[in-house]
């Protein structure tokens, strides 16, 4: 097993992959350890006929709906870390649990792709500011891990975390950000929900925006978890650009999940999601799981090499439509949400 | 805006001057045409309710129905005949849904009632049916046009809402979480919030179970499994659940036939597609054909969730009292096929059931439901109130008189 461990870490370090040769060999040996590890995914491979010793195509083997993970211990190794999905303020659903055996895996896909994907050109250290909780409030969340990855090799001396137990310290936020106005280029890290709530404060003090130095980043991800807020991921990008004094290609988004490993980002500015050269993605029809045509909506599935240690073949209830090379998030499959007599997110007052 | 809202707040006295009978009447042939998917009414109102709802034409019928034919005839006389009535001036304002359409009946028979003036807001997303059935109302009793209107705006609108939230003398409101917590947060005197909450199905072992699963499967099919009193879960005996599933999977399969799913969207497919790909990957028993034809799922762990639509139900095989404890506070109904012992019927209550209704009618509502416990008459007259402070009064009188005999013992 350590073989596949080094080829697949191997393979994301040198990262110019095309998704065929030595992928296709390095996912069907993936799918074969999951089938012998992880007994739910046998099972189901079995029941579906599917026989991974046999495997040439990484499309053939099964995918995984996200929602398993609320259910099912879908490990190959003894975990060494245990990551939960924040869950939403509904409150009653369950949470997905990954029971990560291979967390230096997890630190090299950010390596790999973090920088490339996030840091002004030729930035190596830069001050940051974290509007994610770090590890010692949020012990169990992918993101505080993958936080905390990112400060250890790329944080300057004067980097912050903004979170307290009890939420964001937005004063601490304000004042860190405008006291960087004059220095080099800052990056802030935050999910969409945390970067509201900054802009909010930003643009209810007296003081005015923040001209945040040329060259800064925002790294933003994550939707708002079942906060009902009036606006939109595009609004919140264009009022970050606006209110921190950004360059229009300043905002770099991320799409990750519990479930998976690796990340999606945005170009900078962009809208469209392109995977790693470790994580092909498929639209699917929802009624026959087959791939669908550019263009068409369907359900986001993800092969993640990096998630040898639970299940590589992911189903995720995100809908999307493939643009070329990369994907647009569309939404999400129905499910969590009570329907009954209620009003639809339009006619929602003011919170 | 302004000048309809002080129409309807002055229209109060020339409300209580209608004599039942007149009023009945005109509800009766009102709702009659609307129920009869042939008549003028419904001719022009369909094509465009359809597009809205998504609805299929028998699926809209047989919803529209379900709440509606409760509401004719006897049940009418009896709610129009109770003695509650509005006696001050103003208005109150009634926050429709989108969805199930027709609701505005279950809370504009109060009113009528009550000789209480509303103003409702219909849903952008489904404007057709209040406005509809009002006009149609007010042609046969021309006395109704000033004190009921339906409007639609964008939720959110502070210019529009602030003033009708601080004018209103009440505020009923259909809605999500956010929505009711806008309200509460907004200056709104008295708010009623009927929030999101999803309905629940119970087989007693000794149920005929193809009875059983006829019933059930309309209170799943009713409206497409979009209102509160749809069903989302059954729960069953252990050894019941596998043929119970069989039979309603069945049943749903037969049933696509006669009332046929409505438009379904990407997000809902992807939805049912999701929970049939998790039950097979746990090796959960499941029955279902097309995605929106309907999707049983037999599921062992016994707490619920919500069905992603399309009628989609999972059976919990449980013994005894099922566990409930997370959805308390956000459960509506419960369809009962067979007997429901007291200790499990005391369980659901205090998770919050208001409403019991043998399977296959628990969509069919009738004019003496209380939605959620609340007399809406009584609310919109104001009664309430004063009840609450007599009652509050009468409560005062006696703690005195107990501290007095208290002091006279000592």
């Amino acid at each position: 097993m350590t073989t596949l461990l080094q080829r697949i870490e191997r393979f994301i370090v040198a990262g110019d992959g095309a998704f065929d040769g030595e992928f296709v060999e390095l996912a069907a040996a993936a799918a074969r350890f999951g089938y012998e590890r992880v007994e739910p995914y046998r099972r189901l491979c079995d029941r579906r006929g599917v026989d991974p010793a046999a495997l040439d195509d990484w499309r053939a083997a099964p995918a995984v709906p996200t929602s398993a993970f609320k259910s099912l211990r879908l490990a190959a190794a003894k975990p060494r870390e245990v990551f939960r999905s924040s869950g939403t303020t509904r409150g009653a659903e369950r949470r997905s649990v990954h029971y990560h055996p291979y967390p230096g895996l997890y630190r090299t896909v950010i390596d790999a792709s973090f920088a490339d994907a996030c840091l002004p050109a030729g930035a190596e250290r830069l001050p940051i500011l974290s509007l994610i909780p770090d590890r010692t409030i949020a012990a169990d969340s992918s993101l505080s891990f993958m936080a905390a990855h990112v400060f250890e090799p790329h944080a300057a001396p004067g980097s912050a975390w903004a979170v307290q137990d009890a939420g964001i310290d937005l004063d601490l936020a304000c004042r860190w950000l405008r006291a960087q106005a004059e220095g080099e280029p800052v990056l802030v890290l935050a999910t969409a929900l945390a970067l509201t709530l900054l802009l909010d404060r930003l643009e209810d003090e007296a003081r005015g925006p923040i001209r945040l130095p040329p060259g800064s980043r925002v790294f933003e991800t994550g939707g708002f978890k079942g906060r009902s807020l009036e606006t939109t991921p595009e609004a919140v990008r264009r009022r970050a650009r606006t209110l921190l004094g950004l360059d229009p290609d300043a905002v770099v988004r991320e799409y990750g999940m519990t479930e998976l490993t690796s990340q999606a980002y945005s170009r900078p500015g962009g809208e469209r999601l392109h995977t790693p050269p470790w994580m092909p993605f498929r639209v699917l029809d929802p009624e026959s799981l087959e791939e669908v045509e550019d263009g068409e909506t369907g359900l986001l599935a993800f092969f993640d090499l990096a998630n040898v240690g639970s299940v590589c073949h992911i189903l995720t209830e995100d809908l999307g439509v493939r643009e070329g090379d990369a994907f647009r998030l569309l939404g999400r499959a129905s499910g969590a949400e009570l329907r009954g007599c209620s009003l639809t997110a339009e006619e929602l007052g003011a919170v | 805006m302004t000048s309809r809202v002080a129409e309807l707040a002055a229209a109060a006295p020339s409300l209580r001057a209608i004599p039942t009978d007149a009023l009945l009447a005109a509800w009766n042939e009102t709702l009659t045409a609307f129920l009869d998917a042939n008549s003028p009414e419904r001719r022009d109102l369909d094509p465009g309710l359809l597009q809205s709802t998504g609805l299929s034409p028998a699926g809209l019928s047989h919803g529209l129905r379900s709440i509606g034919e409760g509401m004719l005839g006897d049940a009418a006389a009896g709610e129009l005949r109770r003695p509650h009535r509005q006696r001050e001036d103003g208005f109150s304002l009634v926050v429709l849904p989108a969805e199930p359409p027709g609701l505005i009946l279950q809370s504009l028979l109060p009113a009528l009632a009550a000789r209480a003036p509303v103003l409702f807001k219909s849903s952008r997303a489904e404007p057709h049916f209040a406005p509809a059935f009002l006009a149609a109302l007010g042609q046969r009793l021309p006395e109704l046009r000033d004190a009921y209107a339906a409007v639609t705006w964008t939720g959110g609108d502070e210019a529009v809402e602030t003033p009708l939230h601080a004018a209103a003398r009440l505020v009923v409101a259909y809605g999500g979480e956010a929505t009711i917590n806008a309200l509460q947060s907004a200056a709104v005197g008295r708010l009623i919030a009927f929030g999101p909450k999803l309905s629940l199905g119970w087989v007693d072992p000794g149920a005929d179970l193809n009875h059983a699963a006829l019933g059930m499967a309309f209170d799943i099919a009713t409206f497409d499994q979009r209102g509160c009193l749809s069903v989302h879960a059954v729960f069953a005996e252990p050894h019941t659940a596998p043929t119970f599933a069989a039979a309603l999977a069945t049943t749903l399969a037969e049933l696509a036939v006669d009332l046929p799913p409505g438009h379904s969207s990407a997000a809902d497919r992807a939805g049912v597609r999701l929970a049939r790909e998790d039950a097979e990957l746990r090796g959960l028993d499941w029955h279902g054909d097309a995605l929106d034809a309907g999707t049983v799922i037999v599921d062992p762990d016994p707490r619920i969730s919500p069905s992603p639509g399309l009628r989609t139900v999972r059976i919990h095989p449980v013994e005894g009292v099922p566990t409930l404890d997370e959805w308390t506070g956000r459960l509506q109904g419960l369809a009962v096929a067979g007997r429901l012992p007291a200790r499990i019927r005391r369980a659901f209550e205090q998770a919050g059931v208001s409403r019991f209704a043998p399977a296959g009618q628990l969509q069919t509502t009738g004019a003496a439901w209380r939605n959620g416990g609340i007399d809406l008459a009584a609310e919109f007259a104001g009664s309430a109130i004063r009840e609450s402070k007599f009652k509050r009064g009468l409560n005062r009188a006696h703690d005195r008189y107990a501290d007095a005999f208290r002091r006279l013992a000592e």
